[in-house]
């Protein structure tokens, strides 16, 4: 998979994709991610992801996410570069590098809050 | 960047790589006997180094039904350029393979310039923008390979590839008999060639060596080339030595410790007073293999040795393997110790990536989340460490002792002379893990890729690895 593959996928699902630039870092911004389940589930939230570009893509696991959707410092849960009002969820991701599989992993990480 | 203007490529080597599966199907295809030659256009991309220029093939135009006359010998009809070129994939260049009916590296009749430098190099050159790249397949599987270069108006001139490799489950080497010629072989290595033979030891030791990380385990893997007869190494690390790598860098003294001395300067210190070849050059390069410019001098070997332990540069090497066609030795130990400090258990595993074999992914010797962190400089970060499980601290806490790295050294080497030679009997038949207690070395049956493995899709890509 390439980072690209990955942004083409995210869009075919039916979510807006768009690159915020943070600190010379790009991200990937998902706006309107709904959460499938967990004490969220049904609500939306914002979703970023580190933009890099060496192929195939080894993305980075971690989901930046805002609004804050766990208490900082439990779950896992960081201060985020992207923001105050972001919180990074450190997480791993091990499966084989497919679209298809990072998207499920973000949603899964998200239902898991 | 590379154009077809021979001005571009002043001091460069050429060199040519595919599958051994595509190299199989095209020899399916050219193999015509004795009395009969054959042809067929292909796709290839290129694959800059710093001081090599390679072709990737990786697809073949076959020819249809009245696109060439056979007759003995072999021509090819307008027609079939002419859609060899309207199908030519987004940046790849064009190459005209076709057989001799003799063995070796074959040279070119009045014919084959004609076909190529006069019908061929303008027209290939002008339609993709990069040269025409010409092969000939010898009856014993040996290529030869040429690009011509646009040297004035209408003129094209021939540069010799030093090697074509093909690349699978052994690495088959062609060599240009001037550029890259087989060496007597000397007295000092009488003893290494007794035991796998003349023609494995001349592919060996003409072969280009990239040996990455010149720690504990690539400074032995230096070292252990150096005397096997290697003619031509190249050094890549950018660390500095320590003192406290004394304990198992061969070559180290604590003066070099004092001095700050750059590992690569005491592995070429070593190895420029070790080598048993005649002719020798080991080309020091102090830099990461994960920037631009070092991974551009790996991609001028022939093979790699990985002896780092980070996963960023191994999934780098990992994708080059596949992508470039540079296949990787790539090794590791993992020792594990309580919190008392007692040693529980210490594994070491050697294994061959590249087509033909799995991937590190695949045979679980990397993890894709260790390679985000590493990337990021999480790995380097305390507080980051702190925060993780025991048994992932274990995983990055590299302890090592120059013991465990003599072995895995030892594999490792010995992996690439089966790979080189074609030998099982000298380097095994798949990955190696060796666990120390109660002292048994497992050797996996995987030889291929996961069906969903994503390295496996870059195969012959030559895509830019760091994006």
């Amino acid at each position: 998979m390439t980072v690209d593959e990955f942004e083409q996928h995210v869009q075919r699902s039916g979510l807006v994709v768009e690159r915020l630039t943070v600190g010379g870092q790009i991200y990937l911004h998902l706006n309107g991610v709904r959460i499938a389940g967990g004490r969220h589930s049904g609500t939306e939230c914002e979703v970023a992801i580190l933009r890099t570009t060496e192929v195939p893509w080894a993305p980075e696991a971690a989901v930046h996410v805002r609004p804050h959707l766990v208490t900082m410092g439990q779950m896992n849960s960081q201060t985020s570069p992207v923001g105050s009002d972001w919180q990074y969820l450190s997480r791993r991701f091990d499966k084989p590098g497919t679209p298809k599989n990072f998207l499920a992993h973000i949603l899964k990480v998200l239902a898991e809050t | 960047m590379y154009g077809y203007q021979a001005v571009d490529f002043t001091g460069v080597e050429f060199s040519v790589a595919l599958t051994r599966t595509l190299d199989d199907l095209l020899a399916a295809h050219l193999n015509k006997g004795r009395f009969q030659e054959d042809l067929t256009f292909a796709y290839w991309r290129p694959s800059p180094g710093r001081s090599r220029y390679a072709a990737i093939l990786n697809r073949i135009a076959l020819p249809a039904e009245g696109d060439r006359i056979l007759q003995g010998n072999v021509a090819f009809m307008p027609k079939y350029i002419q859609r060899v070129l309207d199908e030519c994939p987004k940046d790849h260049g064009v190459a005209l393979a076709h057989s001799h009916p003799g063995p070796g590296w074959q040279d070119m009749s009045d014919d084959d310039v004609v076909a190529e430098r006069e019908r061929l190099a303008g027209l290939v050159a002008g339609a993709t923008g990069l040269p025409l790249l010409g092969m000939t397949w010898g009856t014993d599987s040996t290529w030869s390979a040429r690009f011509w270069l646009r040297v004035g108006r209408h003129q094209y001139e021939r540069r010799w590839a030093t090697t074509v490799r093909s690349v699978g489950r052994h690495l088959r080497l062609s060599f240009h008999p001037d550029l890259r010629p087989e060496p007597e072989p000397p007295e000092s290595q009488a003893a290494t060639i007794s035991v796998w033979g003349r023609r494995a030891q001349a592919d060996l030791v003409r072969s280009r060596i990239g040996i990455i990380g010149l720690g504990s385990v690539g400074s032995i893997v230096a070292e252990a080339f150096s005397r096997t007869g290697a003619q031509d190494l190249m050094l890549i690390d950018h660390d500095a030595l320590e003192l406290r790598n004394l304990d198992r860098t061969l070559g180290a003294y604590r003066d070099d410790a004092g001095a700050k001395l750059a590992k690569v300067a005491i592995s070429k210190r070593l190895v420029d007073r070790s080598h048993t070849s005649e002719t020798f050059s080991a080309d020091p390069v102090a830099d990461s293999v994960v920037n631009r410019a070092a991974l551009a001098r790996a991609m001028d070997c022939d093979l790699l040795i990985c002896c780092v332990d980070r996963p960023w540069p191994r999934h780098i090497l990992n994708t080059v393997a596949y992508a470039h066609l540079i296949p990787v030795i790539d090794g590791g130990i993992l020792a594990r110790v309580n919190d008392a400090g007692k040693l529980v258990h210490v594994d070491w595993r050697i294994h061959t990536v590249g087509p033909g074999h799995a991937c590190l992914y695949c045979i679980d010797a990397i993890r894709r989340s260790d390679v985000a962190l590493d990337r990021d400089g999480k790995l380097d970060d305390p507080d980051y460490i702190r925060g993780l499980t025991q048994a992932e601290r274990e995983r990055y806490g590299r302890r090592n002792v120059f013991a465990f790295s003599l072995s895995v050294a030892a594999h490792e080497v010995l992996q690439a002379v089966g790979l080189i030679s074609g030998s099982e009997r000298v380097g095994g038949c798949g990955p190696q893990m060796y666990h120390a207690y109660p002292g048994k070395m497992e050797v996996s049956s995987k030889r291929a890729c996961n069906e969903d493995c994503d390295v496996t899709p870059f195969t012959a890509t030559a895509c830019n690895v760091l994006g």
